[in-house]
């Protein structure tokens, strides 16, 4: 497992490596068309930012809509009829992925699906351009990276700001600074301050159940997290105040803050390794109130959220930039000697190119895992050291059953 | 003992229904208190679950429950062993009373948070009541591997109920059950598909080359979207076996994945051999 583990974490830090695998649709054969034409592309998620994050998988690339599919038949037979009427509409994601046309899937489902639908897309031959956050525990992020590796796939997650930072020069400095490893001990500090939604995205506790519309499949909603009793807000937006299905804002909007800043800092290839929170004890059901959370990466450098909208503000740390005045002259010239790193390429080049995208699922997952790792440190209040290569928390046995929580026959990783 | 102050300090839903309106510094306190009898006050809390959607409110007593489950692991090592298992105990003793179904699977969702192997008997005794049976599996396979023979032994009294079943050749896989070789082997043989996929995952998870001819003749027959996961598990079982054997998966799959459409799994399986 170990040492598969590395093989993957080297393969996937190649992120423009290119694969050798050329997708069905260039193949062509029965049902498909020349690369000439058209890809065959495909939404799973029809509600909420479904539509957007549709259209961003498509950006630049010549494809059109020949499946949606979603657990409440009214929306997506919807989207379908606003979109192209010709679509093959589902409402299971598996009977979706069948489908032979598709050759690229936007998830939009809510975050419990998505590292589930990522993989069985994988296995079906399909790229995926994502819907962030990437995943609602730890070990899914692996299972997506190593299916992605597996079926040399392109994977997207669907937030663009790493596409920006690359492209600023500061931003690859600071980057080509933190890959050299030459600041070691790293005494820098990235503070986030508010923008994580915390009142918006907390759920409210004690809801009375009531009987799902028929419309609705709320045992496939549910899908690997656990069935419980039907309550209007686990559906739509607020799905997000609820730890079965996502993460409260830390999830909904960390994503963007922090995978770029992971991008600028270089740690697309690793995770915390010491995370402690401000939050009082948190409800078992609904996401709620925390003040701050301090992550520590292994050189000492330090992401900090600060959410400014309960409790005491962060103070145990200054903000402090990274910048080349921070090393000796001679250090200084190496990091301008060093070759600029490799510009991302978006969702539409890596298909076209069969190479993997900026926002590769090696990356994803990291960034995902500075949120997860955040909110297990608010659930469990306590510090905690994390291993970034085992992927697991040190001396913890407890704060480990939430980097992989079991699921609901028959879905598993 | 009064637990009345303790609920207290816990927060009530205030402004739209949420519960910004928390006292940390009262809650650490309470928290502490309770810590020193944790098996006498979960008892008490117990008593206060109701029923999601009956009359009354538990949202307290869920939330201090909850609080107690996640931090009594690190209470006990600190302060000493037996705090933790006094806990589970006392919380396991529990599900053995006249409870509602929802309110049962609560607690068992407590003890999957904080159990070890002194509750594993008293979850394993929900694996065949529907309703509650998927809560205990996840509690099972989230306190670990020993928990297995909960699941072996619960499989012939499930064996007729599709769901049930299925329930328990979940968490025999998930754990990766060496004993199970022979469920998983009998699970090939069943109608429904969801059975048959966890029986090839559960022998995947095992990786035994002794059912490699049995496990490529039985994955041979999906369709489908089964089909698509059983190509999966081809690949996974091949990732974990040595060479010589792993070859015969790779030749496996480029001989039977024959459709235009399974180029890209033929692909894989080529460039694997390379």
């Amino acid at each position: 497992m170990k040492s598969n583990r590395r093989k993957f974490l080297k393969a996937s830090a190649a992120s423009a490596a290119s694969f050798q695998i050329v997708p069905r649709h260039v193949i062509g054969g029965q049902g498909h068309t020349p690369p000439s034409e058209t890809y065959g592309a495909a939404l799973i998620g029809c509600g909420g930012r479904g539509p957007g994050t549709y259209e961003s998988m498509v950006r630049k690339l010549p494809a059109r809509l020949v499946a949606a599919c979603d657990v409440q038949k009214t929306r997506v037979n919807g989207y379908i009829k606003r979109k192209n009427p010709d679509a093959k509409a589902y409402n299971d994601f598996r009977k979706l992925l069948e489908n032979p046309d598709v050759d690229l899937v936007a998830i939009a489902t809510p975050p419990h699906w998505h590292a589930l639908i990522s993989i069985a897309a994988a296995e079906a031959g399909k790229d995926v351009f994502c819907e962030k956050p990437m995943t609602r525990f730890i070990a899914e992020g692996r299972a997506v990276v190593e299916a992605f590796n597996r079926y040399k796939r392109v994977f997207q997650i669907g937030t663009n700001g790493r596409f920006g930072a690359s492209k600023s020069r500061t931003s690859r400095t600071i980057h080509k600074i933190m890959r050299s490893g030459l600041l070691n001990p790293n005494p820098c500090v990235h503070i986030k301050k508010g923008g994580l939604k915390l009142n918006q995205w907390s759920g409210k506790p004690g809801l009375k159940p009531r009987i799902p519309s028929e419309d609705l499949d709320w045992d496939l909603y549910c899908g690997p997290s656990p069935l419980k009793p039907f309550v209007t807000d686990r559906v739509g937006g607020t799905h997000r105040n609820y730890w079965d299905y996502e993460g409260g804002g830390m999830c909904d909007m960390g994503q963007h803050h922090f995978d770029p800043q992971q991008w600028i800092y270089g740690k697309d290839d690793t995770s915390p390794v010491s995370i402690e929170a401000f939050a009082p004890p948190a409800h078992p059901d609904v996401t709620g109130m925390w003040a701050w959370v301090e992550l520590t990466y292994s050189d000492g450098f330090t992401f900090v959220m600060d959410s400014a909208e309960w409790g005491p503000g962060y103070d145990k740390k200054a903000s402090k930039q990274v910048s080349l005045s921070q090393l000796s002259e001679k250090d200084q010239q190496k990091i301008n000697a060093m070759p600029d790193p490799e510009p991302l390429l978006s969702f539409a080049e890596a298909v076209k190119q069969r190479k993997q995208a900026g926002g590769h699922p090696e990356a994803a997952h990291r960034a995902a895992c500075i949120l997860h790792l955040a909110n297990i440190a608010i659930r469990l209040g306590r510090k905690l050291q994390y291993d970034p290569e085992k992927e697991q928390f040190v001396g913890d046995d407890e704060a480990n059953r939430f980097v992989n929580v079991p699921m609901r026959s028959p879905w598993h990783l | 003992m009064d637990i009345k102050p303790y609920l207290d300090s816990f927060p009530l839903p205030a402004k739209r229904g949420i519960l910004s309106d928390v006292n940390k510094e009262e809650t650490d306190k309470t928290i502490i208190e309770v810590m020193k009898a944790p098996d006498k006050v979960a008892l008490q809390l117990v008593d206060r679950l109701i029923d999601p959607g009956a009359q009354g409110n538990d949202i307290q007593a869920r939330h201090l429950l909850h609080a107690m489950a996640v931090r009594i692991p690190d209470y006990d090592r600190r302060e000493g062993p037996g705090l933790r298992s006094k806990f589970c105990l006392a919380l396991a003793k529990t599900l053995s009373d006249k409870r509602p179904d929802r309110v049962k699977a609560f607690i068992i969702r407590q003890l999957q948070l904080c159990g070890g192997e002194e509750v594993i008997s008293k979850i394993g005794e929900f694996l065949t009541v529907p309703g509650i049976a998927d809560d205990a599996a996840q509690a099972l396979i989230a306190i670990g591997k020993n928990s297995a023979g909960q699941f072996r032994n619960a499989v012939p009294m499930v064996r007729n109920d599709p769901s049930l079943y299925s329930n328990a050749l979940h968490g025999l896989a998930q754990l990766a059950d060496d004993s199970s070789k022979d469920i998983f082997i009998e699970a090939l043989k069943d109608d429904n598909d969801e059975s048959r996929l966890l029986g090839l995952w559960g022998l995947t998870q095992l990786a035994d080359v002794s059912t490699l001819p049995l496990f490529l003749e039985s994955e041979l027959k999906e369709k489908g979207y089964s089909r698509i996961k059983s190509a999966s598990y081809c690949l996974q079982f091949a990732e974990k076996i040595n060479k010589i054997d792993a070859i015969k998966i790779y030749q496996h799959l480029i001989k039977t994945r024959t459709l235009p459409d399974e180029k890209y799994l033929r692909e894989i399986a080529e460039s694997a051999l390379k």
